[in-house]
């Protein structure tokens, strides 16, 4: 078969009409770039990875793609021993994320990654960063376990500041009942934690990250105070409406975690309302933001 | 025209499906502006002669004549297989056959594999293979968990360069030895966990890989009812470097040359 270069298959202003005409793709009743346009959005967990290169200006661009006009980003090291993401990792990566807000002002928020087996080290680097322009913490990543008492300083930390905490949910495993990373937290964690704190801000990461999305709704149902975001690379049809089956809409959060196509597809392809979607996409997220003053207008 | 490559009715027996019926697929297609899908029986993978399941799914799709695309789930470690092969070409008019070995427990190297797939070939039907149907890292403890890697499938396609292949949800991870293998032999792949902005864990990059392929190789395919129905439309319509010829091709064209109708 013949290849084709990229340049190739660039839109182009030269074919003639009439040929392009007969070669148009097919017509449909649901326009996907009206859709994508109708709905503002936040995204509450994405990343840069400078290490892995996922760069702030690649996901710009893709923010750009789905008309994503804020994106929340952090460089979680991720490694499970919970000595090895050192403070010194820490800082590198949280200074990678506040030279991207200052490259693209306004475009990203920031997200403080720390490894809560330092717990001094933590404190002042979360000083540090919401000082710097940081709006919350994330995404806390399987070194520490959420409900293990190293934690627990650091949920009093964003208590006091009124920052949101985005924590990795860990239920991606081969086997639900036994957890691949001891260090991860999984949703059985996080519903204890909600009672221990419940004035806290603690986001579920990705639902639809690998883990039994099913299992994750079904556990925090009755943790009023645990949002979950809505990213992860698993498409499941229904997984969103069971979502808000379980946790209800208010408690859902739009993210991609890098996949960008279909983050916003599984909203638009949910059994919801237009205002409903509204709320996934931004409101919910920016009521979040408003306890710090830091909410879009 | 338009036509989705990747679709099931049946049941899925750890987790509920939505649309799993020929209505429930109408149902999408008609939201979507599809106008025919390539379908099997997910009962197929569960039942040790996959035959009457082919049967179930001619009888189900009768009454929306013309809207489905039928394929034969064929099962090559059970006997029979070659009459049931024959029945759903001749009497059911299928055009192309899905293999599930994850399940039905046969290896890729497996003579008999071979020779389904020159039969299919004979018949001018392609074999398509999934690489799963639901992501391991969720599976239930009732199933199997495991999944059909690009480096399994590579040999087959090395020793059988004449079959035409359609490899659903297949983007990812690929490697530069499978590239060499994919220049050579006749596959086809669907949309399905695709990705067009950033090739981190969600995919391959798409546009790359057509680079590399040719876009030819490329159908639109959304894998509902497990998937949810407008990533794959969200994958396509976002693509701004794709033209409008080529977007055609994916959503029709290539189709009809994979299948030759």
């Amino acid at each position: 078969m013949p290849t084709i270069n990229r340049r190739s298959f660039l839109v182009s202003t030269s074919l003639p009409s009439v040929a392009t005409a007969l070669q148009r793709p097919p017509a449909r009743g649901y326009d996907v770039l009206a859709e994508i346009r109708r709905y503002r959005k936040m995204d509450v967990h994405n990343h840069i990875f400078l290490d892995r290169g996922v760069t702030p200006s690649q996901v710009i661009a893709a923010a750009d793609r789905l008309e994503i006009q804020k994106v929340a980003i952090s460089m979680p090291r991720t490694t499970s021993k919970p000595e090895s993401a050192t403070p010194a990792a820490c800082r590198e990566a949280n200074g990678f994320v506040l030279q991207a807000m200052k490259d693209f002002p306004g475009r990203f928020l920031g997200q403080c990654f720390v490894n809560p087996y330092y717990e001094r080290e933590s404190l002042e680097e979360i000083t540090r960063c919401i000082d710097s322009g940081m709006v919350m913490l994330g995404e806390l990543y399987t070194q520490v376990r959420l409900t293990d008492p190293r934690y627990f300083p650091i949920i009093e930390k964003c208590i006091e500041l009124k920052a949101p905490l985005l924590v990795h949910g860990a239920d991606a495993r081969k086997d639900w009942r036994d957890p691949e990373r001891p260090g991860g937290s999984t949703a059985d964690d996080f519903a204890p934690i909600a009672a221990r704190y419940p004035e806290a801000v603690i986001i579920y990461g990705h639902i639809g990250g690998g883990g039994d999305w099913e299992l994750v709704c079904k556990a925090l149902r009755d943790a009023p105070s645990i949002y979950a975001d809505t990213s992860g690379s698993v498409t499941d049809e229904g997984m969103i409406d069971f979502a808000v089956q379980c946790l209800g809409v208010r408690r859902l959060l739009f993210a991609t975690d890098l996949s960008f196509e279909s983050g916003v597809a599984k909203i638009l392809a949910a059994k919801l309302t237009e205002a409903e979607r509204h709320q996934i996409f931004f409101d919910n997220f920016n009521e979040i933001l408003r306890k710090r003053g830091n909410h879009v207008h | 025209m338009s036509i989705d490559c990747h679709t099931y009715i049946g049941h899925w027996p750890f987790r509920q499906l939505r649309g799993n019926t020929p209505r429930g697929l109408v149902n999408y297609m008609e939201r979507f502006g599809i106008d025919r899908s390539m379908v099997a029986n997910i009962n197929g993978v569960f039942y040790k002669n996959t035959q009457p399941a082919n049967e179930e799914l001619a009888a189900a799709i009768k009454p929306f004549s013309g809207k489905f695309i039928p394929f034969a789930v064929i099962n090559p470690s059970y006997p029979g297989w070659q009459h049931d092969l024959e029945v759903c070409h001749e009497q059911f008019g299928m055009k192309g056959v899905r293999v599930y070995p994850q399940y039905h427990d046969y290896k890729l190297t497996d003579p008999r594999f071979e020779k389904l797939l020159d039969a299919a070939n004979t018949r001018n039907m392609p074999v398509a293979f999934s690489r799963w149907l639901e992501d391991s890292r969720q599976h239930s403890w009732m199933d199997i968990g495991g999944e059909l890697s690009l480096d399994d499938v590579v040999p087959v396609m090395a020793h059988n360069p004449g079959t035409f292949l359609l490899l659903n949800a297949y983007l990812y991870p690929m490697k530069d030895e499978h590239l060499r293998v994919f220049r050579e032999a006749r596959i086809y792949f669907d949309t399905v966990n695709a990705t067009i902005t950033i090739k981190a864990w969600s995919g391959y990059d798409i546009l790359g890989l057509m680079q590399a392929l040719g876009s030819e190789r490329f159908l639109f395919g959304s894998g509902y009812p497990f998937r949810d129905p407008v990533s794959a439309l969200v994958r396509l319509d976002i693509a701004k470097e794709l033209d409008q010829r080529t977007k055609a091709a994916i959503w029709n064209d290539n189709a009809r040359r994979l299948l030759r109708i």
